[in-house]
């Protein structure tokens, strides 16, 4: 299985272990994890280094998470890097504004389970692993 | 000084305080495996040693919400919650108590969603301590219900208002 770069996005450090975690769970690749506390600190992690895959809280301080997709998004730098709401946030509204709107490719709401991982991230994965 | 709020209806009150408790139920039975079980109403004006989670609600109907553990309770369900073991006196547990919030926070939001009321999740915050003893705003309504999680109880506080027109 091919090592996967992932950002991991969230001003919970506990919350950040456990997407972590589950994401080791699920086997969707050998991963290799960097952290960041908020939209801000990771388009700085961003500008360090490149990052397969992108999992991103919704409301964090400083920059939200709906606002590092769009600025993300709005960059030709990160074009292609699969971006994944990982959220409480779970109206139709927000789904949309993230998937729709913003260019987010995949949105789990929490709490999830490794299967769920799995469901809805495995063709994502598919595709990172065929690149690589 | 005329308050800057007036008093939400009695039965859209009640229902939120419903609406509340099942979110509450469902969405920790969800994320930690074990189902908390309502136990009626708790007791008010009685201080605790603890931890009080506290996220607000703006939009349609604002309200606050609060779930407050006692050290045993708080110690079980974030471990749960977590899938390991936190430190009740450790930076991690505040980070934990607010996720747990948080997460209950959203599913209530969408329930409410459902039912037509719109509202907007703003951040969670924390507060640990002994002898904390949440006050009430005179004339607001406020609901306390208590809930056991395995064999340890908490709280969970709903309070309402409806910010006043302005002329």
């Amino acid at each position: 299985m091919e090592t996967v770069k992932a950002l991991v996005i969230d001003d919970s450090r506990v919350m950040r272990m456990m997407v972590m975690k589950s994401l080791q769970d699920s086997r969707l690749a050998e991963f290799e994890f960097g952290e960041a506390e908020n939209g801000e600190d990771a388009l700085a992690k961003l500008g360090e280094e490149p990052y397969d895959v992108l999992f991103v809280d919704w409301n964090m301080p400083k920059m939200s998470g709906i606002e590092f997709v769009r600025a993300t998004r709005s960059s030709s730098d990160y074009d292609g890097v699969p971006i994944i709401m990982v959220t409480s946030e779970k109206t139709m509204g927000k789904v949309e504004e993230a998937l729709d709107q913003a260019g987010a490719n995949a949105y789990i709401c929490k709490p999830f389970t490794t299967e769920e991982l799995q469901k809805k991230l495995g063709g994502i994965f598919e595709d990172l692993h065929a690149r690589k | 000084m005329e308050k800057a709020w007036q008093a939400v209806p009695q039965a859209k009150f009640d229902s939120l305080c419903s609406v509340v408790e099942t979110s509450l139920v469902e969405t920790v039975g969800a994320a930690c495996g074990v189902k908390p079980v309502p136990r009626g109403l708790a007791e008010t004006g009685v201080p605790f040693d603890g931890i009080i989670g506290m996220m607000s609600f703006t939009g349609d109907l604002p309200f606050s919400l609060m779930v407050g553990l006692p050290r045993t309770c708080a110690t079980r369900m974030v471990g749960k919650f977590a899938g390991f073991d936190i430190d009740y006196e450790g930076p991690d547990m505040g980070d934990a108590v607010g996720e747990v919030v948080n997460v209950v926070a959203g599913d209530l939001a969408l329930r409410l969603d459902r039912i037509g009321v719109r509202c907007q999740l703003t951040l969670p915050s924390v507060a640990r301590g002994r002898d904390v003893q949440p006050l009430s705003l005179e004339g607001q309504p406020e609901s306390r219900k208590l809930l056991r999680f395995e064999d340890a109880d908490f709280w969970v506080r709903v309070a309402a208002l409806n910010p006043r027109k302005s002329a």
